[in-house]
């Protein structure tokens, strides 16, 4: 059964001068399986929280459909609120002021959690995200890390069937980060479907089934995460100093090798269009005396720039 | 009903870690020092009832337009409120039992007048219609609210609406005779008084003071509730308005 689907959705807003349009969505369509983690992968800006948003019911596209396990969001809005959960990253969304049970209390009863229910829940969640010893004292007093995972619990303390986690590990140390994995999954393992938009194609890779790649509110590919290793594998590039004119010539008549470019700041750029040719290249390098030789991966932002490239905005 | 539940229970932690909240609290004793000062002075010692009314009101009116204003503004920078809309919890029932709770922190005015004019004038003001001042209490508690959801909702769409804090809440006070009966203001003046929930309230409050009878209870306590009513009505409708807003454009603030 699909969880979450939208079909061509537009969200445009007007911008700061009022006569220019801003298209945040631009026929966005994606289906996400109930139990599946989907990862939506952007850069800020790409459209990833304008779509939460309006998964959350709390903003409507122009155009276009959204449904939350067969319910449209627009016209059943307090059926999809029933069967959703959101996290924010950061420490949005929480009172300071209160104690972090107090505050899943709160968020318990907006969602007519019963009494019994709620108690043991916030107990269970508040252990669950490692907050157990810290739950009565005043969120202002948690750590950036512990208000993230007291944000977790609050998007759980609903015991949706459906989860938005629009970047939550924004800030984490990479032990907390590491446990919110660990949670994501068992959370897909008590069969919740989950959306989660990140910047970070790590924490894509490990948590997620398929990953979505969006910029400018457009769909530009959808992978496994294997795929995507692949697909930032394929773009691998080598840096090298002080090569020989000759030797560079001849790199990049090589097969596999997409282009050669002199950098600015001195030496090379190998940029390899197959990852199975960069050993290859390395040997040539290092047999006419290349001593500096680094490989690298692109940065999400220049895989972006090559999908885009590469199939003209085509998924 | 959960969330109701829940809308006061976070509504009173929040408020009891707020010392800024009590403020307006912390200065009914010396609205009533003042009113019961010269009443004493002046050698009307039997119009202490009218003093004490009068800091009450102010204390209920401030929690309600500086205080339960306040609260979605202050959700606003938790960044808690579209998370909040995004609950299919009634917003607006939310909104007004966290009002509720606000303004009826304003009741305490009574007690503190009550203790200034005992303490510090070794007066004793007695309640001889202990029914009409609880139902009266109450009552004017529920408008109170209603009338902070209306403000609550007018400050978060626009920063123009604030200035309203400060410029109409003391002559509302005056028009609605808080301070000194509506019937001494002139009888112009009148219609603007009956409109205002406060008039109402004072009057029976100072009713349920007095040793005299309380004429037609009822009706007046129903205009009291009448008028809360419908600054809830208002209110949600405005509420409504500003989540359409959010929905429609993005963002508050028109």
């Amino acid at each position: 059964m699909i969880a979450v689907a939208t079909e061509g959705l537009v969200r445009t807003y007007r911008g700061r001068d009022k006569r220019q349009e801003v298209v945040a969505l631009d026929e966005l369509s994606i289906e996400i399986e109930q139990g599946e983690v989907y990862g939506l992968l952007g850069p800020n800006g790409a459209g990833k929280t304008t779509l939460v948003k309006i998964l959350s019911t709390v903003l409507l596209p122009t155009r276009g459909t959204a449904r939350i396990l067969g319910h449209d969001v627009v016209t059943e809005t307090k059926t999809v609120r029933r069967l959703i959960g959101i996290v924010f990253g950061g420490d949005r969304g929480l009172y300071p002021w209160i104690s972090g049970r107090h505050n899943l209390n709160y968020w318990a009863a907006l969602y007519n959690v019963p009494g019994p229910i709620a108690k043991q829940r916030v107990d269970e969640l508040l252990e669950r995200v490692g907050l157990g010893d810290r739950a009565d004292d005043r969120v202002e007093g948690y750590s950036r890390g512990m208000k993230q995972r007291l944000h977790l619990a609050r998007g759980l303390v609903s015991g949706a069937r459906v989860l938005f986690l629009d970047e939550p590990t924004t800030g984490m140390d990479p032990i907390a980060a590491r446990d919110f994995r660990k949670l994501v999954g068992e959370l897909k393992g008590e069969g919740r479907t989950i959306l989660i938009t990140t910047h970070d194609m790590a924490e894509a890779e490990a948590v997620c089934d398929r990953v979505a790649l969006i910029d400018h509110g457009r769909l530009l590919a959808t992978e496994t995460p294997r795929g995507l290793s692949r697909l930032v594998a394929e773009h691998e590039r080598i840096d090298c100093e002080d090569t020989p004119e000759d030797v560079i010539e001849y790199v990049r008549g090589m097969i596999g090798v997409a282009s050669v470019e002199a950098r600015a700041e001195g030496g090379h750029r190998i940029q390899m269009g197959d990852s199975e040719a960069v050993p290859k290249v390395i040997k040539v390098l290092a047999e006419h005396g290349v001593a500096s030789i680094n490989t690298s991966r692109p940065s999400l932002e220049e895989v972006y720039l090559r999908i885009i490239g590469d199939r003209g905005l085509k998924v | 009903m959960r969330a109701i539940q829940g809308a006061i229970r976070v509504q009173f932690e929040i408020t009891r870690h707020n010392v800024m909240d009590y403020y307006w609290m912390l200065l009914i004793p010396f609205f009533a020092l003042i009113f019961m000062a010269v009443l004493v002075q002046s050698g009307r010692s039997d119009l202490l009832a009218y003093a004490l009314v009068g800091p009450l009101l102010v204390g209920v009116g401030q929690m309600a337009f500086y205080v339960a204003s306040e609260v979605l503004s202050r959700d606003r920078e938790t960044q808690t409120l579209e998370l909040e809309l995004a609950t299919p919890a009634p917003f607006a029932l939310v909104v007004a039992s966290r009002t509720m709770l606000l303004t009826s922190a304003g009741l305490l005015g009574f007690a503190e007048s009550w203790l200034v004019a005992r303490v510090v004038f070794n007066e004793t003001i007695e309640v001889h219609h202990a029914g009409v001042l609880v139902a009266s209490l109450v009552a004017t508690t529920f408008a109170a609210a209603g009338t902070a959801v209306i403000t609550s909702a007018l400050f978060s769409l626009t920063r123009s609406a604030r200035s309203m804090q400060n410029t109409v809440t003391y002559p509302l006070y005056v028009l609605a005779g808080v301070m000194v009966p509506a019937a001494f203001l002139p009888d112009w003046l009148e219609p603007v008084s009956k409109v205002i929930f406060l008039s109402w309230s004072a009057d029976l409050l100072r009713d349920a003071l007095s040793a005299e009878s309380v004429n037609d209870f009822a009706p007046r306590l129903g205009a009291v509730l009448g008028l809360g009513a419908a600054a809830l009505v208002a209110g949600s409708l405005l509420l409504g308005r500003m989540v359409d807003h959010l929905r429609h454009q993005g963002r508050l603030g028109i």
